[in-house]
């Protein structure tokens, strides 16, 4: 009677353990690769001078950049630009101009307020500020205007340069 | 209800090896056999258990990459049962979707949708939609096992943050 007894209570232990088992919890995970995008409404810049004299300033073109990073890291110099070479006798010179956020939990602010010199050393444009959470998110557009200015008098015709935008998020 | 008969002997065994002894003893002390008889019961009880198939228990969405395309993940479900009582399966998100660094997935781009069950169960959530916080129900049958999927999709119409999320999802059975 005693071997029944242990079977019978056997038996209901695990008839009890299975059925708590009426709940399943399930870990769910997803995976965001990082992923950076970028581009611009313009491929080149045509300024044209006035005049020769020192001091004279071209037109302004402003351009618009689309940007669009998830793991951005950075805070500085998260939009820089530099010169491959210099041009002798001619300030090339950018204004940062205002952010516009689409989505995302970072923004960008102008790095210096005003025209600055761009040179052939990779100049900060632009900044990142976390506006909630983990702020590496950075998903709008920036506007930055161009323009050259006169440093030395200089001869009549064409001169080229490349120029190149940069938007870094590590 | 069944009934087991067992059939006890335990005399022969010892009277085999006094076998030489016994014979020059008087007869009432000759091999006899007993009968006991052991009442088995076994009750079988209503029981309805609801397993996850998925291997791990894990729901793994992804690599996504952001803009792209849509990912989407199964979810194996069975309700294993021995009644014919109806029941409802529920689901639950026990916590926010967050990440390592605290980045909370955003609310709507997670997305999910039931199957109707093989047996003839019926999906509540029959087309996709937002994984809501709440408990609600997701599955109902009317008595009798039944196996269901639930696909997970994330949507990557908006930009997610880099790296990796996690959440606790329940799945729950109750019977109607």
């Amino acid at each position: 009677m005693k071997i029944a007894g242990l079977l019978t209570a056997a038996f209901f232990a695990v008839l009890l353990f299975d059925s708590s088992t009426f709940a399943e919890d399930v870990l769910l995970q997803i995976e965001i690769q990082p992923a950076l995008n970028y581009g611009s409404d313009h491929s080149t810049l045509d300024l044209i001078f006035p005049d020769f004299t020192n001091g004279a300033v071209t037109n302004t073109i402003s351009v618009n950049y689309s940007l669009m990073a998830n793991d951005v890291g950075r805070t500085q110099g998260v939009i820089s630009g530099h010169l491959e070479q210099l041009l002798p006798g001619i300030d090339f010179q950018a204004n940062v101009g205002s952010y516009s956020k689409l989505s995302g939990n970072a923004s960008l602010v102008p790095a210096a307020s005003g025209f600055v010199v761009v040179t052939t050393e990779e100049t900060g444009f632009a900044d990142k500020v976390v506006d909630e959470g983990d702020g590496k998110l950075v998903d709008g557009t920036l506007m930055i205007t161009y323009r050259a200015v006169i440093t030395g008098d200089q001869p009549a015709g064409q001169q080229t340069g490349m120029f190149t935008v940069s938007f870094v998020d590590n | 209800m069944e009934t087991i008969k067992f059939f006890f002997n335990a005399k022969s065994r010892l009277l085999s090896g006094l076998l030489l002894l016994l014979l020059s003893v008087p007869g009432w002390l000759y091999a006899n056999s007993d009968t006991q008889t052991l009442s088995l019961t076994f009750l079988i009880e209503p029981v309805a258990v609801v397993k996850i198939s998925s291997p791990g228990k894990v729901v793994r969405i992804g690599p996504v990459v952001p803009g792209v395309d849509a990912r989407a993940e199964n979810l194996q479900v069975s309700v294993l049962t021995n009644t014919e009582e109806g029941y409802q399966v529920f689901h639950e998100l026990r916590n926010d979707i967050t990440s390592n660094s605290g980045g909370e997935f955003p609310k709507n781009e997670l997305e999910f949708a039931v199957s109707k069950g093989k047996t003839g169960g019926a999906s509540l959530v029959p087309a996709a939609r937002p994984v809501p916080r709440d408990r609600i129900p997701v599955f109902r049958s009317m008595g009798g096992p039944d196996f269901f999927t639930i696909q997970y999709t994330v949507m990557n119409k908006k930009a997610f943050s880099a790296g990796s999320y996690y959440g606790n999802i329940s799945i729950t059975l109750e019977n109607a």
